[in-house]
């Protein structure tokens, strides 16, 4: 009965979201179904109702690939590399930007640095390859020219600087871009919290660590957790653009490895099979560290 | 006011410290966004040589010709202009309005739906299946499928839910409740004029996603005066790939190589085109991230 | 307002068809169509003329798919459309499939045009529909179109690349046979200016080219070598502009993969032990700086870059086309015959494989006109529909000359999107026998290009017996089977690949760890790997036997 009137009292917030729920029922969970194309051998002609049931066999394809655990190993560790050095850099970013006084400077840089998400990864990778080519970069012919290294430059054929590459060409790309929320956030802050740590003595740094900080931190909880979900998620046009013969071993990740098998035959089956196999990682990551999270203290996603 | 405190020595340390690490920055992204342009102007086997470093080398406009010769380049921006602006309207008020009742702890069965909204950021049905829907429901070369497609982001949602959660506090409800005032009238009249930032943030991630989208409209419309901007460039773009292509197969005409190269010599040029008119916006946006104007309604 | 009722009907049809209830009555239809009714000669119903022209006697539309070539332009502004609806009174409805995915959602809605041009669906999509019975068979038509019944008869081998493994055919093929451009891989070329210049002969052994390299390298920054000289550029792995023919230099044919076809049987040359002394020399190059790291790193566009820099940067390398025109100033390139190495074996220069594309033209069921379009097929194979059809517009491309031949021209100004070609996006027919008896093309005569290069250079160090994989349809193995073929293909290509970059890169000494790499290989399933080769090989042999 009382949950009845708790309803009642707040049906105006069901009205609100109705809408995104009847897009979300339409368009999500209408063609949901066709995830069951990971459990056959899907033929589109036979369509998604016709065509043969395989049960666990793409999943059992994948797991007993000899590339398993190689592809298990390069995906993670780039993804935590990428987190644990993305993650905190446009944080850091907003923060600085926040304490800069003039606001001409303060503009000039975000909306600089905000530019390169407009970069594509083609444009991306090319400039890397440019770059950095082994004799006639401009990279290679600085340090040639002051006499630092001797010869060509070996980064783009050296496994072991593939994952640097990918993660800070990453962060150069994405910094900007991902400080826009903590900035938002910032703007919240109540400015009488630093009238009154000035008042107290307290130093710009102090304000910045101990009131800017803590009142976003919510924000950086909630987006820590969506990027948790996303650990398997690395996405296969940038890995695929950097690899080469001589990096194969650290640059092939699951997503690369998939989209080249699927072009050697259309593999629709396959390829379901092991997005579902990420998804479900995912999922059980996200809700392990939102829990976490709660634990914690902090604010959970739900 | 401000101005008239003076600054502790740690806090000059600080600002300079700061404003060199800015520097710094602003140096490193600031390269090869000049070198996008610089290399746009340049022949490209210098621009692949390593030639092209502080100035364009073997100054010509081949590229930008190409693209400004393309018929289809200004329907593209039309239409991909209307799509932002339908696309961004669409997907802004439905994350608000959704995340605002998110926000709301006392909101009966929200863990429920949020998890129904959750669910589908993981598990999708994939392509066929919304493909067949969408032509049951003949909304193929349809404008709106690409308006509407996407334009619920369970991402947004939660960032603009926790924005809510930690910049509005929750008796401010309580007290337009006893105004008489309802949720929906409290959402449209309170929170959405405390909230401009996340609004800007939220105009800023919708506008540019569905500008630089092709996806939708790739698959979705067939008819050639309807499709967007990147479609056109992803047409100028893709000749390189199919060239090559043709060329790994010995089939191709002899002057394949050529064309192939001035594929190349596009790219640099393509990004400029695309994407200077929609870098204009975080600009305006960045106006309403401004201190202090929870403070100042809350007062008035 | 038409059109979207016809969609609209469409739509509904194939909805309905998806329950598969109405594929049988329409293969009864369809038969009715294919055999001559009895009032007068008309097929299709009532419409078509067995013989001559106009093909139907009233004006009809057909839904043609076609696949988007970036280079083509506007499709659908080709004059060759308004050409055949003068001439057949077959108007033609051009249905653009912009991307390869498209295509394939095509197939699976069943949503089909009437006609399919070279769409770019997978094959296993194709080979689905034709299964499943969507695709109409051109046996039974090709008593409509004695060009094509002609050329299959005459190319039992062709024939046999276009035959699905029911040992039926299925669509008409894009058959343009110049032997210049399909029988040679790559051109060979080095630098001729620099040669000059340093007094140099043109190299005719694997040592002489070393020492060429060498002294290009050595007069860096002289005369018009430039100081970062790239001495002999590969693209390492890749199909064009690879080492590939440095091992051809030492007896071992490799057209691109590592696998070949001799005499029916499936061979692999990966595990062959005469490619240790070509990786070697390779080896011995890179270590030399006359191959540079970039070969393992660059891609196509930086190939492209690379090779066509002006002034050239490059003093030696392999490529498809001419170079000739790369450069203004003089001539730069020359192209050279394949290398002799020091085991005496005879070099060789790799060659493609001489193939059609078989199904760039097919009918779906839901054609009501198959006969008017197995005979427009056919009036795309005359010669002149041919020539326009691959080369471009009368008069533009090519003309009549006087003594019945065709000469092939070349525009000098932009040519407009109505007057290019279709290419390999639709079908020609143009065999042999028309590229050395009736097309002119003067490019035999000219030193520097391909035609001539062929003729005076290659011919003779092509491999007497083709090596290359041959096509073949899919679905001559099992799902699983293919499954299989695919991951093992992955795993073993990948490996070799990177251990032989490893080797010529100096990364690993192949003399020490050959016999490591074999057994890798067999443990990745190498025998399981050729096993199922060899499997589908039998099986596209015997086709057409039955």
């Amino acid at each position: 009965m009382i949950t009845i009137n708790r309803v009642k009292q707040n049906i105006g917030l069901y009205f609100l979201v109705l809408p995104a729920l009847i897009y979300v029922i339409m368009f999500d969970y209408v063609p949901l179904y066709g995830v069951l194309i990971a459990f056959e051998n899907f033929k589109p002609i036979k369509g998604i109702w016709g065509s043969d049931w395989v049960g666990l066999y793409h999943f059992a394809r994948f797991v007993h690939l000899d590339v398993f655990w190689v592809l298990i190993k390069n995906t993670l560790s780039l993804s935590l590399y990428s987190l644990i050095a993305g993650f905190p850099i446009p944080i850091i970013l907003a923060l600085a930007l926040n304490s800069v006084t003039s606001k001409k400077f303060k503009k000039v840089v975000q909306t600089v640095t905000y530019a390169p998400h407009f970069i594509s990864t083609v444009i991306l990778v090319g400039m890397l390859n440019v770059f950095l080519s082994p004799r006639l970069g401009v990279v290679s012919q600085l340090l040639n020219s002051i006499g630092l290294t001797k010869g060509p430059l070996m980064t783009l054929t050296n496994p072991d600087a593939f994952s640097h590459l990918y993660v800070w060409s990453g962060i150069w790309q994405g910094m900007g871009w991902g400080s826009i929320i903590y900035l938002a956030a910032l703007s919240g802050v109540d400015p009488s919290l630093h009238e009154a740590a000035k008042v107290d003595g307290a130093t710009k740094f102090q304000q910045a660590w101990y009131i800017d900080l803590p009142s976003i931190m919510p924000t950086i909880v909630t987006l820590l957790i969506l990027s948790c979900g996303n650990i398997l998620g690395v996405g296969f046009e940038k890995a695929f653009l950097m690899q080469n013969s001589l990096n194969l071993s650290t640059s092939e990740v699951i997503s690369t490895y998939v989209y080249k098998s699927g072009l050697l035959q259309s593999q629709f089956s396959f390829s379901a099979a092991v997005g579902l196999f990420n998804s479900v990682i995912n999922l059980v990551l996200l809700l392990t560290v939102n829990k976490l999270a709660k634990k914690l203290g902090q604010n959970g996603i739900f | 006011m401000k101005n008239g405190v003076r600054r502790s020595k740690a806090d000059v340390v600080y600002d300079t410290v700061n404003i060199a690490f800015l520097t710094l920055l602003l140096m490193i992204v600031l390269y090869p966004l000049y070198f996008v342009v610089i290399a746009s102007f340049s022949d490209p086997s210098a621009v692949g040589t390593g030639k092209v470093i502080l100035f364009p080398k073997g100054f010509n406009l081949n590229g930008y010709d190409l693209i400004f010769k393309y018929k289809q380049l200004w329907i593209g921006y039309r239409n991909t202009v209307l799509y932002t602006i339908g696309g961004t309207a669409l997907s802004v008020s439905l994350t608000l309005m959704t995340a605002y009742a998110f926000s709301r702890k006392d909101m009966v069965g929200r863990g429920f739906i949020v998890m129904l909204f959750i669910i589908p950021m993981f598990i999708h049905g994939g392509l066929i299946p919304t493909y067949l829907l969408v032509r049951k429901l003949h909304m193929i070369d349809n404008p709106l499928t690409v308006i509407i497609l996407g334009c619920v982001s369970m991402w947004n949602i939660i960032i603009t839910r926790t924005f809510f959660q930690s910049t509005i506090p929750q008796e401010l409800f309580e007290a337009a409740k006893i105004d008489g005032c309802g949720n929906i009238g409290y959402f449209f009249k309170v929170v959405l004029p405390l909230s401009k930032a996340i609004i800007a943030v939220l105009v800023v991630f919708s506008a540019v996603g569905q500008w630089n989208s092709f996806f939708n409209a790739l698959i979705y419309l067939n008819d050639r005066n309807l499709i967007p901007l990147q479609l056109v460039l992803r047409e100028i773009l893709s000749s390189q790939t199919q060239m090559m292509q043709q060329l790994e197969l010995g089939i191709g005409d002899q002057d394949m190589a050529q064309k192939t190269f001035l594929a190349e010599s596009v790219k640099y040029g393509i990004i400029i085109v695309s994407s200077l008119p929609i870098l204009c916006i975080y600009p305006f946006a960045q106006k309403y991230f401004v201190k202090g104007v929870m403070i100042g309604s809350l007062k008035g | 307002m038409k059109s979207r009722v016809s969609k609209f009907l469409s739509c509904i049809m194939s909805i309905a068809l998806i329950g598969g209830t109405l594929i049988a009555c329409s293969d009864a239809k369809q038969n009715e169509g294919v055999m001559p009714s009895s009032e007068g000669n008309l097929l299709d119903g009532g419409i078509t003329n067995a013989t001559g022209f106009p093909i139907t006697k009233e004006p009809i539309t057909l839904t043609v798919g076609i696949a988007n070539g970036a280079h083509m332009g506007d499709v659908t502004q080709y004059n060759l459309w308004k050409k055949i609806e003068e001439k057949t009174n077959i108007k033609i409805n051009l249905k653009v499939y912009s991307d390869a995915e498209k295509a394939n959602l095509m197939f699976s809605s069943r949503d089909y045009p009437d006609i399919g041009l070279r769409m770019d669906a997978s094959d296993q999509a194709m080979s689905d529909a034709i299964d499943a019975g969507d695709i109409v068979g051109i046996d039974n038509l090709l008593q409509y179109t004695p060009s094509w019944k002609k050329f299959f008869d005459t190319n039992p081998e062709l024939k046999k690349q276009a035959l699905m493994p029911d040992g039926k055919l299925y669509g008409f093929p894009y058959a343009v046979l110049n032997e210049t451009s399909y029988n040679l891989r790559d051109q060979w070329f080095i630098n001729k200016k620099w040669l000059d210049e340093l007094g140099l002969q043109i190299p005719t052994t694997t040592d002489e080219f070393k020492n060429v390299l060498m002294a290009f390298k050595n007069n860096a920054g002289k005369g018009s070598i430039p100081k970062n000289v790239i001495p002999y550029y590969i693209l390492y792995g890749n199909n064009i502009g690879g080492q590939f023919d440095i091992y051809g230099a030492f007896g071992v044919y490799t057209p691109g993969s590592y696998f070949i076809v001799e005499d029916g049987k499936y061979k692999s040359q990966a595990t062959n032990p005469d490619l240790k002394e070509p990786i070697k020399y390779l080896a011995d190059l890179y270590k030399n700086g006359l191959i540079v790291p970039e070969a393992f790193t660059d891609d196509w566009g930086r190939y492209t870059a690379a090779i066509s820099s002006i002034p050239p940067l490059v003093g030696s390398m392999t490529s498809f086309g001419d170079q000739g025109q790369n450069v203004s100033d003089g001539k730069w390139w020359t192209p050279i015959a394949p290398l002799k190495s020091p085991n005496g074996k005879n070099p060789l220069i790799r060659r493609q494989t001489k193939s059609i594309w078989p199904r760039n033209y097919v009918i779906f069921k839901n054609n009501k006109y198959p006969v008017a379009s197995a005979r427009l097929a056919e009036l795309l194979a005359d010669p002149e529909w041919s020539l326009t059809e691959n080369f471009g517009s009368e008069g533009v491309w090519w003309k009549n000359s006087s003594d019945g031949k065709y000469e092939l021209l070349s525009p000098t100004t932009e040519v407009a999107d109505a007057d290019k070609a279709l290419g390999n996006y639709g079908i020609a027919l143009l065999d042999e026998d028309m590229f050395n008896n009736k097309i002119v093309n003067d490019n035999f005569k000219k030193e520097g290009t391909r035609e001539w290069a062929y003729e005076n250079i290659y011919k003779k160090y092509l491999p007497e017996k083709n090596l290359n994989y041959p096509p073949m349809p899919s679905g001559l193995l099992s799902d699983e089977e293919k499954q299989r073929m695919t991951d093992l293909s992955k795993s073993l290509n990948d490996y070799i690949k990177t251990t032989i970059a490893n080797w010529i890169s100096g990364k690993g000494d192949i003399d020490a760890e050959w016999d490591a790499y074999v057994k890798k290989l067999k443990d990745l399933g190498l025998d399981e790997y050729m096993q199922l080769n060899q499997k589908q090989l039998d099986a596209a042999s015997k086709l057409g036997h039955e």
